[in-house]
């Protein structure tokens, strides 16, 4: 009999503190309906219905009394700069003195913040390609780290993907003597899409292999000259 | 020349003079047609001082005299001859005649004793000699007073001269003074002595003609002594009036004289009481008298009470401004003063007495060998009283009147005026009062029964002596918590007679009705109703402010009908053994607070805030408390008023609809107040459905 109740209690317990996590946490890119933006993009809202208006409330973390109202641009926007990771709260209220305000739409926001992607251009001998080493700074890891890779040959402002270049490093198959200017192009990827993709764009010079030499013996020193015995 | 007086003072019994009765004398001329005589011989042997015998002598180539004897008897003969005792003095009156005053003569006197009237013979002791009588006053008389040392029979004058041809002497009589038993004329002048004072006296020409005019007592004045001062300047003449007794201090001088219709009062007149040749007081002039005009006639009489016993008086003429001036002289006498009548020993003519004192007359200015007769009228011969303290004892009501008159003992005429004085005996006043009851701790106005006009009354706290508290015929006590007995006196404002006694006013003083504090709540809010208690029975409520509080009379019951303070006061009324009491219960009514309620509070369903606001806050509101009718609203006890605005916490749950509810406030004197009010929730939109685009999927 005890040992049922404390069993209960128990999962009482358990559950109550999960819905507690559960409902305070805070918003992540997995988090449900949210909304992922990449740093730097607005949030823009549908105009308002004729004589009404939208009233915006923030949370960091999910609640049915958000405190922090947004001030809109435009009535429907938010700026990019005021865009964060949180719970915005949308409601409505008409124009009409005595109108309430209608229930709250909870929208779930997450700000992808910019990946830094690099690699150090390794010229090469035609004849051995040197691979293109890529670095990457993620400032969503270790909440994202599943990243999308995907190499290009840019010539003139037209990428070409490199089919199977989606490896942040890439070694040129057959290259060609020149200069190939290759992008390496790296996304967020979340729930199997990808978001935010940053490119970085570098010139490689394949060098050709040069020609045979041409010597003379005289020009050969140190050779072993005949000896008498 | 030592003249004593001390024989005539202050003698009450009369001294008369008693002149030697027989003469004989005794003539010795000298050869060659010499002669001497004695002429009208028995001029002085008579009892008249004014006139004399004249001894005279003319001698030729020797010495010749004449002596006169003057011996006493009983009878005027020889025979009856007396012997007087050793120590008597004798006065013998003498002058020299203006004509013969220039020619040197010898006068000796003394006393003899066997004088044989055959052979002229005597034992004779000279007492006095002098060759220049006349120097002594001039033409005048004087008086010469000898006493001796050995028993005589007799006074002796002997004048004497030699190679002198008209000397002359002029003998007025000798004299002893014996008691008499008979009453006298005391103030009358009895001897008149003139004369000159000053230089050249031998051929003076000042005269004093007619001398006992002044002293005939001639009641019309008709007849007059002459001073006349003569041509010299430094010579003054005089007369002197002799009394035939010595007056006693503060009896008068009264002199009628005048001018001669010219009479120069401002200079040269003095007049100097003496007693026997000592002066008494000092001089009267015309600087330091009264004179006043004797009506009807040029005549003026001066009058002044001299302050020594005096025999004498001399009046004295001379100076530049007499020369060629006479002054006449009318009468001299000495008059008794009136008595200044005394009652009670306040010098008054009148008085006020009151009934029931004892009353005393006396003399102010009391002199010695004098009598004081009180009468009933001016004319009475039979004296009421004789003496100089008349005690009258207790006088009836009304006016009694006495008149003194001062006489002096032994003496015919010196009685003085009747002075009137008057008693008016007054009734006293009489004051009632009657008894009163008052209530102990209170001031009780007492008043004299039916007060009257003219008499003042005081108040004092004894029945005799005492402290007097107040005057007036009422009288306003202390606070008086005991029995208490004021006595009052009536005292008549004019005639200052006092009440026989003092009248007792005795205020019985009850002891106030005991009455304990009531008993209740001492703040009550308006509109509410409470009740106060005493537990002093019979005793009935009232309110000192009924738009404050209403109290009912018998039941005490108050209702707090106005904001302020009140005062229930619970009476007892006055009872047999008791006065009326009360005592007060201060009670407080605070008002009620109050406000004005906003319009009804509306919110969205959902909201679980809202405010009730006010505005106009009455009687300091400090708590408020809110009850719902509906149930899941939750009640506010007490809660600090908030201003202008009550916070009001709604369900969030709560469906939208109108809900009502009750605000109560309080103050602090704790009343409250209640106020109605609804809020209304309205019903809240869906929330919207938007869709959020976003381009950071590629």
């Amino acid at each position: 009999m005890n040992s049922t109740i404390k069993k209960t209690v128990f999962a009482i317990a358990i559950l109550l503190t999960c819905s507690f996590l559960r409902a305070s946490a805070q918003v992540t890119p997995t988090t449900t309906d949210v909304s992922l933006f990449c740093k730097g993009s607005d949030l823009t809202f549908p105009a308002p219905a004729p004589g009404e208006n939208w009233i915006v409330r923030f949370s960091t973390t999910a609640t049915t009394t958000p405190s922090t109202v947004i001030t809109l641009v435009g009535g429907n926007k938010i700026a990019a700069a005021d865009l964060q990771n949180g719970y915005y709260y949308l409601s409505s209220k008409a124009t009409a003195a005595g109108s309430c305000e209608s229930e709250m739409q909870q929208i779930p926001v997450y700000v992808l913040k910019p990946l830094v992607p690099d690699f150090a251009a390794a010229n090469f001998c035609v004849e051995a390609p040197l691979t293109q080493v890529g670095t990457i700074i993620n400032p969503e890891d270790p909440t994202i780290t599943t990243l999308a890779y995907q190499w290009y040959t840019v010539t003139g402002s037209a990428e070409t993907a490199i089919a199977g270049a989606t490896s942040k490093d890439y070694t040129p198959v057959s290259p060609t003597v020149g200069t190939t200017k290759y992008r390496l192009k790296v996304g967020y990827v979340i729930g199997g899409n990808k978001y935010c993709p940053q490119t970085v764009d570098h010139d490689v010079v394949v060098s050709a292999k040069p020609t045979k030499p041409t010597l003379t013996p005289a020009q050969i020193s140190g050779t072993a000259n005949a000896v008498t015995f | 020349m030592a003249l004593p007086g001390a024989s005539y003072a202050q003698l009450c019994t009369n001294q008369s003079r008693v002149y030697a009765g027989f003469q004989d004398s005794q003539e010795a001329a000298g050869p060659l047609g010499s002669s001497v005589s004695v002429t009208n011989n028995n001029l002085a042997v008579d009892t008249d001082p004014s006139t004399a015998a004249t001894l005279s002598i003319n001698s030729l180539l020797s010495s010749s005299s004449v002596t006169q004897y003057l011996e006493f008897t009983n009878n005027g003969t020889h025979s009856g001859k007396r012997v007087i005792t050793a120590g008597t003095p004798f006065v013998i009156k003498v002058s020299i005649p203006a004509a013969a005053l220039s020619v040197a003569g010898t006068i000796e006197i003394g006393t003899f004793t066997g004088l044989n009237t055959s052979t002229k013979a005597a034992v004779r002791t000279s007492l006095y000699s002098a060759s220049t009588v006349g120097l002594l006053s001039g033409a005048g008389a004087i008086e010469i007073t000898l006493t001796p040392a050995q028993a005589y029979e007799g006074v002796y004058v002997k004048l004497s001269a030699s190679l002198t041809i008209g000397v002359k002497a002029e003998i007025y009589g000798a004299y002893i003074l014996e008691d008499n038993p008979l009453d006298i004329d005391c103030d009358k002048p009895i001897d008149v002595l003139t004369g000159v004072n000053g230089a050249g006296l031998l051929n003076a020409t000042a005269t004093v003609t007619n001398p006992y005019a002044a002293i005939d007592a001639d009641p019309l004045y008709a007849t007059y002594a002459t001073l006349n001062a003569g041509l010299q300047a430094a010579n003054e003449v005089y007369l002197t009036a002799l009394f035939a007794k010595a007056g006693q201090p503060l009896d008068s001088v009264k002199i009628v004289y005048d001018g001669g219709g010219g009479l120069n009062l401002l200079s040269g007149f003095s007049i100097q009481p003496y007693l026997g040749t000592a002066t008494a007081g000092g001089a009267f002039n015309n600087g330091n008298v009264t004179i006043k005009p004797v009506a009807g006639t040029t005549k003026f009489e001066v009058s002044f009470p001299v302050a020594a016993a005096f025999d004498r008086v001399k009046i004295s003429w001379g100076g530049l401004l007499a020369i060629g001036a006479e002054l006449h002289i009318y009468n001299v006498t000495k008059v008794i003063p009136k008595p200044d009548p005394l009652i009670d020993g306040v010098p008054l003519s009148f008085k006020n007495v009151c009934l029931g004192n004892a009353t005393t007359l006396s003399i102010n200015n009391l002199q010695q060998c004098t009598t004081y007769n009180w009468y009933a009228d001016k004319t009475t011969t039979t004296p009421l009283f004789t003496g100089s303290t008349y005690s009258l004892g207790v006088l009836g009501l009304g006016d009694h009147v006495y008149y003194v008159e001062s006489r002096r003992n032994n003496c015919i005429s010196s009685i003085s005026e009747r002075v009137k004085v008057t008693i008016r005996v007054n009734p006293l006043p009489v004051v009632s009062v009657s008894n009163v009851t008052s209530c102990s701790g209170s001031t009780v106005n007492l008043a004299v029964n039916t007060p009257q006009a003219g008499i003042t009354y005081n108040w004092y706290d004894a029945s005799t002596n005492g402290t007097l508290i107040s005057t007036g015929s009422t009288y306003t006590t202390p606070v008086l918590t005991a029995v208490t007995t004021y006595y009052v006196e009536a005292i008549d404002q004019v005639t200052g007679c006092a009440s026989s006694s003092r009248g007792a006013l005795t205020v019985n003083v009850k002891p106030l009705a005991i009455v304990p504090a009531s008993t209740g709540l001492a703040n009550i809010c308006v509109g509410e109703v409470t009740t106060l208690s005493n537990s002093a029975a019979g005793g009935t409520w009232s309110s000192l402010n009924p738009l404050v509080a209403a109290v009912n009379a018998t039941t005490g019951e108050v209702s707090a009908l106005a904001a302020g303070t009140a005062t229930i006061r619970y009476s007892i009324p006055d009872g047999l053994t008791h006065c009326a009491n009360a005592v007060d219960f201060n009670l407080t009514v605070n008002g009620k607070p109050g406000l004005t309620l906003g319009t009804d509070p509306e919110i969205c369903a959902g909201f679980t805030v809202a405010s009730l606001t006010y505005s106009n806050p009455v009687n300091a509101p400090v708590t408020y408390s809110i009850s719902w009718a509906a149930s899941g609203f939750t009640a506010v006890t007490d809660q600090p008023l908030p201003a202008a605005s009550i916070p009001l916490t709604i369900p969030a749950n709560a469906t939208p609809g109108i809900y009502n509810g009750i605000l109560t406030i309080k103050n602090a004197s704790g009343c409250s107040s209640q106020f109605n009010f609804s809020i209304k929730i309205n019903p809240k939109p869906p929330a919207p459905h938007v869709l959020v685009t976003t381009n950071s999927q590629y």
